[in-house]
């Protein structure tokens, strides 16, 4: 079904949109969830909420992109998931591994919590990726977005772990970088 | 700010860039093929050179182009190679070919010329034509036919015929590459070669 029809049954409160989504991007979000959290459950709960906050979502929302729409709401949800569950604990999934990689990219363990603040860090790491060259852009974000495995990543673009992984270490330093001359850290 | 801070922050990428994520990388070509195709374009310079200073041919207009975001530089050489006049209705026998060197290239070789019009071929030999690539074949402005390669496919042969083509007529030749973007059709590449049939 086309997005648009599918966007117009949430619009029309009809309960086939949950129907026509699952169909159509469950597993797109089934994976990103799996990314983060590891765990087939966990995962399947985080896509069934997923619906949930779509349905609750539109209206008002009405997305142009259905796809990445629904995909950043199973990433914050998986985040949130993954950290009540993981709370103290180490855990499986992509999540360990790309956190320990950002660390790369920060100065200390200081949290931010001004909403604000995380806002306009926000708009500066969009403008760092879209600063990036095609091909740097892309890995980074199936990395730091998706969460796909660097294996995964380097069948789809055809290059090999290592050199998928030096590609995302210049970029991390890049990152780092980018943050230090914009104040973020 | 803490790693998970930075992860969660990502999440409100804009939705062009994570689309494009999952999209293949355009092809590049490896170092030899364009070292090959450098060479085989030095070649067709060469000859066009040698041709033009040698016989009464004539002159060729090439033009190529790129658009702002200079992704791809496209060079295109023509060559008219004049073949054994027989003396039959075939007033020449021209071979052509336009090069784009990046990503990709046709060939179009004029068959034969007659009275009524001529014969061509244009091929990419066993050269995937991605999603976006569209070869024109104008003559004198107008478009004789059109080739429009919507999906993934291989353009392994073309036939062209067209018609009214006396001594003395153009052939244009556009070759373009564009691709699909949120905002509609970017044309990535053009190449423009005209063709000139050599009088007899």
């Amino acid at each position: 079904m086309d997005d648009h029809a599918i966007v117009a049954l949430y619009w029309q409160r009809n309960e086939a949109a949950i129907t026509a989504t699952a169909a159509k991007y469950g597993k797109y979000c089934f994976a990103i969830a799996y990314g983060v959290l590891g765990n087939e459950n966990d995962a399947e709960e985080s896509v069934n909420d997923t619906y949930l906050d779509a349905w609750n979502a539109m209206p008002p929302s009405r997305p142009l992109v259905l796809a990445t729409f629904l995909g950043k709401i199973t990433r914050r949800i998986s985040i949130d998931r993954w950290r009540r569950r993981n709370a103290g604990k180490r855990g499986s999934g992509q999540m360990e591994a790309v956190l320990d990689e950002l660390t790369d990219c920060i100065a200390s363990g200081d949290n931010v919590a001004e909403t604000v603040e995380q806002q306009m860090i926000a708009e500066r790491i969009n403008a760092f990726v879209k600063s990036l060259p095609d091909a740097e852009q892309r890995i980074f974000l199936c990395r730091y977005f998706y969460m796909d495995s660097i294996e995964d990543i380097a069948k789809r673009f055809g290059f090999s772990q290592s050199k998928i992984k030096s590609m995302m270490l210049r970029t991390r330093k890049k990152l780092r970088a980018f943050l230090e001359k914009e104040g973020s850290l | 700010m803490n790693a998970l801070q930075l992860l969660e922050a990502l999440g409100s990428v804009d939705d062009s860039l994570l689309q494009k994520a999952y999209q293949p990388l355009p092809k590049k070509r490896h170092f030899a093929v364009r070292m090959a195709a450098a060479a085989a374009s030095i070649c067709l310079i060469a000859s066009a050179a040698a041709w033009y200073w040698g016989h009464s041919v004539e002159r060729l207009n090439s033009v190529s182009s790129t658009d702002a975001t200079n992704r791809d530089i496209v060079c295109s050489e023509a060559v008219f190679s004049k073949g054994s006049n027989s003396g039959s209705s075939l007033a020449e026998q021209l071979d052509s070919s336009v090069r784009a060197d990046v990503p990709r290239y046709v060939d179009l070789v004029i068959k034969g010329w007659n009275a009524e019009g001529f014969s061509a071929v244009v091929s990419g030999a066993n050269v995937t034509l991605d999603h976006g690539t569209e070869v024109q074949v104008m003559m004198n402005e107008n478009t004789v036919r059109l080739y429009s390669d919507n999906q993934l496919d291989v353009l392994y042969c073309y036939e062209i015929n067209a018609s009214n083509t006396a001594a003395g007529s153009q052939v244009k030749v556009v070759y373009s590459d564009f691709v699909q973007t949120d905002t509609g059709i970017q044309i990535i590449a053009t190449t423009v070669t005209l063709y000139q049939q050599v009088k007899p």
